[in-house]
């Protein structure tokens, strides 16, 4: 009998839970317009990911499929970056998207900065995107 | 969200069991409920596939529906061939098995391997008292419970997994597109973040699921997961059942399995990842490792080890441990080695691991992170990074039941699912000592909590099937075999 109870608590537990983690979930998926996080922690919906899928879907209108694609995020540490590029990867399957200055590409996005300087060098513009810039490598 | 890319990820897997069935002769045991079977096939159906896609994939032939079809057509064609020459499956038994089981069932009687002629006597005095496999209790209305809640989340994409925005997915849609494993794409230098080294079969399902429906759809691959987690929870409401335990552990563990691992798969955000389908490949493999082994125990841990392996990559040596694990088992139980039994569980997950071994050599996929010396000044960091997330709220405590099968290794009936997991439970730990990271805290932070999902549910069914046997045990020993000589 003891046993039984011990493990009907442990089930009732798993439950408690499963309603905690439920709610919290609900939570944070009502307030979904206001999950402003880092991109380690970015979601599916998220305000954040809307930005870089309009970014996107612009890009895809000009950009070629099997291109390959720079993503640059000036101003952010390399854990960053790579998340950044990894977002765009998925969201623009037919493209190589790869992060800046890890290869020679056919185009750089430049994610809310336009790029200067020496990292304009051998790039033509080819759009100012909706949260970015685009750029056309004259020599890939 | 697409309903027909919904119907297009259950039309998959709802065609994968069918094609599994075809190898019932091979895959059913007699002691098997019908939840189990469907379990059994549908990995099987997995494993056809992967194969199927593999082989087109070296013939050059690119991925499409009228091949996949004809291919399908064909093995089912190969199997029903295969039926003829093999025997008919067993009806299943109506009653759960009790008794036998462990690391070999000597003590049964040596070299009786449970064939499936006269299976139904054989098994007959290993039956206990229980309700019948059809009957739906407490434990399975709240099973269900938790699988809909888990869903709403994951069709969300809420829930979603990094791991799938980072590689899984981007995989999936990637072979889609290109009708086949994308080498070429896996192989680019700066390939290196998205693992592409990995087993396929994860993005391969997704590819396929795009394939029916037209489209890579995001809430199709995560009703995936739902697909999985259910499979999960039939696989450990069976291995509750054949390890003995009481109707109402069985409906009590099988509760406690789905509300644990839904609360976790939706506060550690899992849907997508392919942990799910090695966490189903262990609680697959309880049943036949709780029996005595047998001959359609063999093909069933062969299945299972080919799915682990094909899935991800600790799913590789999770399937050598199954494998060797089942072999010893019959060389324990009989007399004289046998070649058979270890060629029955061990053939499926070669040729799954040996065309990835070259496909990824050919392509030098394997990356330098993989592997390193081993380094016991990290010591103090790991252990630090387990003790951490051991304590992660999203586990709500569940976390250290991962830590327990080296406990069960003392008990016969749970002794060889014990063996294969303290030994996959030790390889996670090899890894961690070997990989050339900066921080060993953060890193083994970043991947033990969904580590030890991979065990965790699988080991709350031999954990709830030992406290059975002992209780049981304590009042008159039913659970012991007739044999009428002594035990060692």
């Amino acid at each position: 009998m003891l046993k039984r109870l011990l493990l009907g608590l442990v089930v009732l537990w798993s439950g408690v839970s499963l309603a905690v983690e439920a709610r919290r979930a609900a939570t944070s998926w009502d307030a979904r317009a206001e999950w402003e996080m880092r991109p380690d922690d970015w979601r599916l919906g998220s305000p954040p990911v809307a930005r870089l899928e309009s970014c996107l879907a612009a890009a895809r209108r000009l950009v070629p499929r099997g291109s390959t694609v720079a993503f640059a995020t000036s101003g952010e540490p390399p854990e960053s970056s790579l998340l950044y590029t990894r977002w765009a990867a998925y969201l623009m399957p037919a493209l190589n998207v790869l992060s800046y200055g890890e290869a020679p590409a056919q185009y750089v996005l430049s994610w809310h900065v336009p790029l200067a300087g020496p990292r304009l060098v051998g790039l033509q513009p080819a759009g100012h995107l909706p949260g970015c810039f685009l750029y056309k490598a004259s020599r890939p | 969200m697409s309903l027909w890319a919904l119907a297009a990820t259950a039309a998959l897997f709802g065609l994968l069991g069918l094609l599994g069935s075809r190898f019932a002769s091979r895959l059913a045991s007699p002691a098997d409920g019908a939840l189990y079977r469907g379990v059994i096939y549908t990995m099987a159906g997995a494993v056809a596939l992967h194969l199927v896609l593999t082989g087109l994939d070296f013939a050059g032939v690119r991925w499409s529906l009228p091949v996949l079809a004809v291919c399908g057509l064909v093995i089912a064609g190969i199997a029903a061939i295969a039926s003829e020459e093999g025997e008919q499956p067993d009806r299943p038994s109506r009653v759960p098995l009790s008794r036998g089981g462990g690391w070999g069932g000597r003590e049964r009687g040596r070299g009786e391997g449970l064939g499936r002629g006269d299976a139904e006597a054989k098994l007959a005095p290993m039956r206990g008292e229980g309700p019948g496999r059809g009957r739906l209790g407490w434990g399975d209305a709240l099973a269900l419970f938790a699988l809909a809640v888990f869903t709403a989340f994951a069709l969300s994409g809420w829930i979603t997994m990094p791991d799938y925005i980072y590689h899984w997915g981007l995989k999936g849609h990637r072979f889609y597109l290109a009708g086949g494993v994308d080498y070429r794409f896996l192989a680019h230098r700066w390939s290196w973040s998205i693992h592409p080294d990995y087993p396929n079969l994860v993005p391969e399902m997704f590819a396929v699921t795009a394939f029916l429906t037209g489209f890579f759809d995001m809430p199709a691959m995560m009703l995936g997961t739902t697909v999985l987690f259910a499979l999960l929870v039939a696989a450990c409401r069976e291995g509750l059942r054949q390890g003995g335990a009481p109707p109402f552990v069985q409906q009590a563990g099988t509760a406690l399995v789905a509300l644990s691992s839904a609360a976790f798969g939706i506060g550690y955000i899992m849907a997508g990842a392919a942990d799910w389908n090695l966490a189903l490949a262990l609680a697959a493999a309880v049943p036949p490792l709780f029996r005595p082994p047998d001959r359609a125990g063999d093909f069933q841990i062969g299945v299972i080890a080919a799915f682990a392996a094909a899935s991800k990559i600790e799913g590789v040596p999770l399937a050598a441990f199954l494998v060797a694990v089942q072999a010893v088992r019959h060389a324990w139980a009989e007399p004289r080695l046998k070649l058979r039994p270890a060629v029955a569980a061990g053939l499926l997950p070669a040729a799954v691991v040996l065309p990835w071994l070259g496909r990824a050599a050919h392509h030098h996929l394997f990356q330098p992170v993989d592997s390193g010396a081993f380094k016991l000044a990290h010591a103090g960091e790991i252990f630090a990074g387990v003790g951490e997330a051991l304590r992660l709220p999203a586990w709500h405590g569940f976390l250290p039941v991962m830590l327990l099968p080296p406990l069960l290794l003392v008990l016969r009936r749970t002794r060889a699912f014990a063996t294969a997991a303290t030994l996959e439970l030790l390889f996670y730990f090899y890894a961690y000592f070997t990989s050339p990271v900066r921080n060993y805290r953060y890193f083994v932070l970043s991947n033990f909590p969904r580590l030890g999902f991979q065990l965790v549910p699988a080991c709350m069914v031999a954990v709830l099937v030992a406290w059975s046997l002992k209780k049981r045990t304590a009042g008159g020993d039913p659970l012991r075999v007739p044999t009428g000589r002594a035990e060692p």
